[in-house]
Order: C-alpha cells, then structure tokens, then sequence
C-alpha cells in the first residue's frame, strides 16, 4: 500500500513537472503568434491556469515522501529522538487535517462547477470541472500519502523502530538540497570532460 | 541567539510605547470585535506550531481552522475551494516554476563552470582578481537561478578548486562566495519578488525594474570590500598566471556568450516590455533547451531530472501558500491586518522607527527560518501596516527580498554558510565562513539603511519608465 502511494506520486509529481514544460510550450508559441502572426489565442492564460494548478497539486505527494515541505527543525533537530519522534506524528497530524479540509473545498468546488454546468468565459468555454477535478484528485493523494506514513509511522513507534520513523519524517535539509545540486553540477562537468580537479588556472 | 534578542527588544520596545501614551494602539485594540485574548492564544498556537517543526503550511491552515471555528461565526468552511484555487490558477504565479525549470536546465547543462572561467579571464588582472569573479560570476549565475543556495552551492563548486593552490585567505573566498550567493534573488528575475507581487497585487514588472538600483548598489559595496582587503593583504592581481593576452580574453567570450543571451532574452523580454514576467519566463526556459541542445547536453534523463526538481519546489511553496491564503481569508475577516497595522500606527513613534523594528524581525525570523515561507506568512499582516505608514509597496518588497538574503547569510544559522562549509576541501573552522561573511553582510545592511534615506535608488527607475 504504502510502496504502491510512493510509485503513484512519483509518477504524478511527472505529469506535475510535465505540465510545466507544457505551459511551456503553450506561452511560447502565444508570443510567436503575437508577435509574427499578429493573433493571439485568447485561451492561453486560461489553459496555462489549469495547467499549474494541476501541478501543484499533483506534485504535492511526492514532495511529502521526499521530505520536501518546510518545516522549522532548529529545535526539532535538537530534541532526543523519543520527542523528535512524536514531533514527527503531530505534523503529519496537522498536515492530515489540513489536507482533509483541501480535499473538502476543492471537491465542493468542482461539485459545484458540474452542478451549475460552470465554463470558462473564453472562446474555448471549458467546462470547469475537469480542471478542478483533476486539481482536486492532487489533494485526495496527498492525503492517501499522509495517511500511509501516518499508519506506517504508527506502526514504528509501536515496534520501536524509531530511527527509521525520524529518517523518514525529517525534513529535506539545506544539506540535501546542496548534495543535489552539487550532484547535478558533477554530471555536467563529467560531460563535458573537464575533469573537477585539474579545472584551476595554474596551469 | 540574535533572533531571541530581537524578539525580545521588539517587545520591549512595543510594550514600553503602548505604556508611554499609546492610547491610540489600545483604543484599536479595544475598538474591535476581536478579544485580544483570543488573538494573544493565536500567536501562541502560532509560535508552538512553528518551534514544534509542523510543516508550515499545515501550520497555517491549522491556525486558520483554530481562528476561524472560534473566533468567527462565518461558515468559512464553505469557502476554502475558493479560496485555493483563486492562487492555484494565478498567472502571475505560473513565473515560478518556469524560472525554477529554467535554472534547473542550465544548472545541469553546465553552464557556471564555462561562465566562471570565462569571467575570470576578465577579472584577474584587478586587486584581488578571482574574487570579484566569485561574486559577479554569482550575480550573473543568480539572474539565471533565482535561489541562493543553489546559486552558491554550484559556484562554490566551481570556485573553489581555483583558490586551492593560492595565496588568497579562505575567509575572504568562503566569505565572498557567500555574498555572491546572497545576490541570488535580489537581482532580477528573482522568486521573491514574484510571491511578493503576488501577495500584494504589485507588478512584478516592476518590482524587476526597482531591484536594478539596489542590485547595483551591493555589487558595488561588495567590490568595495573585497578591494579594501586586497589593499590590506597585498592581493595585486595574481602575478603567476602571467599576462592575459587579448586574443585570450576575446577567445573567453565564447563562455560568457550562452549566459549573455539567455539573460538578454528574459530580462530585455520585461524590461523592454514586449513580456510579462511569466511569458519572458516561458522564453527563458525554451532558451535554456535550445542552449544546452546546442552543446549537447539536453538529453531525456537532464529534462527529467530537472522536471522533477521544479516539480518538488513548487509544490512546496504551493503548500505553503495554500495555508496562507486560508490564514488570510479569515484573519482579513476578522480583521486581524488593519488591526495590526492600526495598533502600530497609532503607537507613539515615528515611521522609520516602525520600519527598523519591522527590519529588526525580518532579520531575526531569518535566521531560523527559511527564505520564501517567511514572506508568505508575514506579508499578508505586515504589507497593511507599511502601506498605513506610508511606504511605497514597490520600495518595501525590495527592502524585504534583501532582508531575506541577509538572512541567509547570517551567522550563525545562515543556511549559505553551511552549504559553503560543506563543500571545502582544506578542513576548517565554520568560523572561518562567519567572519568571512561579516564584512559583506554589513555592508548588505548599510545599502538598507542607504534604501530608507534614498528611497529613489529604488524608486527613481520605475517611476521614469512607467
């Protein structure tokens, strides 16, 4: 279950990220228009809209499974495991809370848009719906993600295993964010056969 | 530590002046529907949430939840689809993950290493050579990056094999490469100011236009400092590496030319206002592709890779904003902001003072909390506040994105610090790296305070353009 959330939020934190290169393209080519063809397609705002609240809200699971949402850990950090952990529980229960109250609104929302049979007001007249139900399915996953750390995090604090519940809680640290970037800054030197080392100029 | 002390000279500060005459702060208080109690338990709620580590934006919209069943009678909860989805679908918002996709793909393609060494060809010659490099060579990587720690994380990868066999003091490298990095979003197109605008209902476009001034007000205080220590240290230029010929320099621009029009492109697309912000974004990141195609480096897993990266920034602020705008929905109907900004108003003290204590917690929050969240959570309260004082919206979100990048050069909990520490090969000292850092980062607060009394450094552009 809980294997099966993390593959489905990597795979949606995709399309999240995809949706980006999507928006992407669509400004792009509403500049080109303007600019050379001398019309504009009026959806683009409109669809580019769509478009980024989707990936918010389909990129939020993963960024929780990957430890990415910001908490303050100054103190959390140095508090003795046995708190840290419980620490951990309470903000996986506030975010629980808050996420079933997005689930609500957002649900509410689209309900609405499909009662009253809602469009948007440009040529393409979207019915509002799918927008914001697909926006709405992000919420439902990142709350079926909380609740599977959530149950799994019960689970370690009941057999004891209570590095493994810090290790999977804690909060992504400037530390990882630099290890990542550092990584990413390797492999285009690696490509570009410059080797690290000898990249000085004293030569 | 220095953010417990300012807390503390804050409220004393805040509580002598309500005791001294501040019959106004109290009337305000008083006059409205709200019992301070209820709001005092807020702000407790408030600062247990935060020190208890909850995610923020949990800890927002539980506060919202917390303030609006007891204190409102409103069925807010009817609201929150609303509420949510007004910024999800915010084109101004969509900037911020275009830049963060852009600065990923240039990241990966390459790009800082090629950029240093060719700025270094034109640099070295000056007093203290390679270390004007570090920081122009961050400030122009910044303008592609638009975050801090990776602006100097991946300089400092790049920068620090070059000092290795040198005579230059590591405090003053580490320091200087901090400070570069500090620039990485305050020169434009920064994120900050995108949240910024976003918040307030400010043009983006010219929040842009105002941090040129300010921009080249640091650069400038920060090639003041590293010459005064070049003078001091007998950093003349680096005689080993023999004379730069100019067939050499020419030959180096090739290096700097990818960055050149990529920067060209998105901020000649603003500035001349051909784009939005978002559609020069757009722009940027077809550029970054078409550049690192050109040198062979975009590839499926590089693309991915970067997706993926920009995907996880977003929603993380998306979180945080989401909470936010829930928070400000129902303190706005309490009305918690005018409040606020009538009670500090109406203290018996005069503007720029307000201003200082208002820098004062900036720079306090800084120092334990990170960058973008700080301004998501405190924008909404404190943007009436300085509006009633009088202070353009304009200036005010300069003044707040430099106090988030000396926040994050601040010893001793500066994030930037640590990332710098993490990546030296000769084992030192983190101190080496705070008083390495010092120098810069008064000098950051000094163009400030030179912001408060020339308002015009920042203002003077936008104002001539519009």
């Amino acid at each position: 279950m809980y294997r099966c959330l993390e593959w489905i939020s990597q795979r949606a934190m995709f399309v999240a990220g995809f949706c980006y290169l999507i928006i992407t393209v669509l400004i792009c080519f509403d500049i080109g228009a303007r600019q050379l063809l001398g019309f504009s397609t009026e959806a683009t705002i409109e669809l580019t809209g769509y478009l980024m609240a989707v990936g918010m809200s389909w990129g939020l699971a993963g960024t929780l499974f990957e430890r990415g949402h910001v908490r303050i850990d100054v103190l959390v950090q140095k508090m003795p495991l046995r708190v840290r952990v419980w620490l951990h529980m309470l903000s996986l229960i506030a975010l629980i809370i808050s996420t079933g109250f997005y689930v609500w609104g957002s649900f509410s929302l689209a309900n609405d848009s499909f009662a009253f049979n809602a469009t948007d007001l440009t040529t393409l007249r979207t019915p509002l719906v799918i927008p914001q139900g697909l926006w709405a399915a992000g919420f439902v996953l990142l709350l079926l993600a909380a609740l599977a750390l959530g149950l799994r995090a019960v689970k370690q604090l009941a057999t004891g295993q209570l590095d493994e519940m810090d290790r999977a809680l804690m909060a992504r640290t400037y530390e990882d964010e630099a290890a990542e970037t550092l990584e990413a800054v390797a492999e285009a030197q690696t490509a570009m056969h410059i080797p690290v080392a000898s990249a000085g100029v004293h030569k | 530590m220095i953010a417990i002390i300012f807390i503390v000279v804050m409220a004393v500060v805040i509580g002598l002046s309500t005791l001294f005459g501040g019959a106004g702060g109290a009337a305000a208080v008083s006059a409205s529907s709200v019992p301070w109690w209820a709001l005092v338990a807020v702000l407790v709620a408030f600062a247990g949430f935060f020190a208890g580590g909850i995610y923020v934006g949990a800890a927002l919209s539980s506060l919202a939840l917390l303030a609006g069943f007891g204190l409102s009678d409103r069925p807010f909860w009817n609201f929150i689809g609303e509420m949510i989805w007004g910024p999800s679908t915010n084109f101004v918002l969509v900037s911020v993950p275009l830049f963060l996709l852009m600065g990923e793909i240039m990241l990966r393609a390459g790009l800082s290493e090629r950029l240093y060494r060719g700025l270094n060809v034109w640099m070295g010659r000056l007093p203290g050579g390679l270390l004007h490099t570090n920081i122009l060579a961050c400030g122009v990587f910044s303008a592609v990056a638009g975050s801090s720690v990776a602006t100097a994380a991946t300089m400092g990868s790049v920068a620090l094999p070059y000092f290795e066999k040198s005579k230059y003091p590591p405090k003053l490298v580490l320091g200087s490469l901090a400070a570069g990095g500090a620039l990485g979003n305050l020169i434009p197109p920064g994120i900050t100011f995108i949240i910024y605008g976003l918040i307030t209902e400010t043009s983006v476009g010219a929040l842009y236009i105002a941090a040129i001034g300010p921009s080249i007000l640091v650069v400038l205080l920060f090639i003041l400092v590293i010459l005064y220590y070049s003078y001091k240290f007998k950093l003349h230029g680096d005689g080993s590496e023999g004379r730069v010929t100019w067939r050499h320099r020419i030959a180096s621009l090739s290096d700097l030319l990818p960055t050149a029009l990529l920067i060209g492109l998105v901020l000649g697309t603003i500035y001349a206002g051909v784009a939005t912000p978002t559609e020069s974004a757009a722009l940027g990141v077809a550029g970054s592709l078409v550049l690192s195609l050109i040198d062979r480096k975009l590839n499926w897993k590089m693309l991915a890779e970067s997706m993926h990266a920009t995907a996880r920034t977003t929603s993380m602020i998306a979180l945080i904003l989401f909470g936010a705008y829930v928070l400000n929905y129902i303190l706005s109907s309490l009305g918690v902001p005018q409040m606020l900004a009538k009670f500090l108003t109406g203290l018996p003290l005069p503007g720029w003072a307000i201003m200082l204590v208002i820098i004062g917690f900036y720079l306090a929050l800084g120092t334990f909390m990170e960058g973008m969240s700080m301004v998501i959570c405190t924008i909404p309260l404190l943007f009436p506040v300085v509006k009633a004082l009088g202070y353009d919206p304009i200036w005010f979100g300069v003044v707040i994105t430099m106090l988030v990048e000396i926040a994050m050069i601040s010893p001793p909990d500066g994030t930037v610090l640590y990332v710098l520490q993490g990546m030296r090969r000769q084992p030192g000292p983190i101190t080496d790296v705070f008083s390495g850092v010092m120098p810069f980062m008064f000098v950051y607060m000094l163009a400030i305070i030179i912001l408060m009394f020339f308002p015009s450094i920042a203002l003077w552009l936008p104002a001539v353009l519009s």
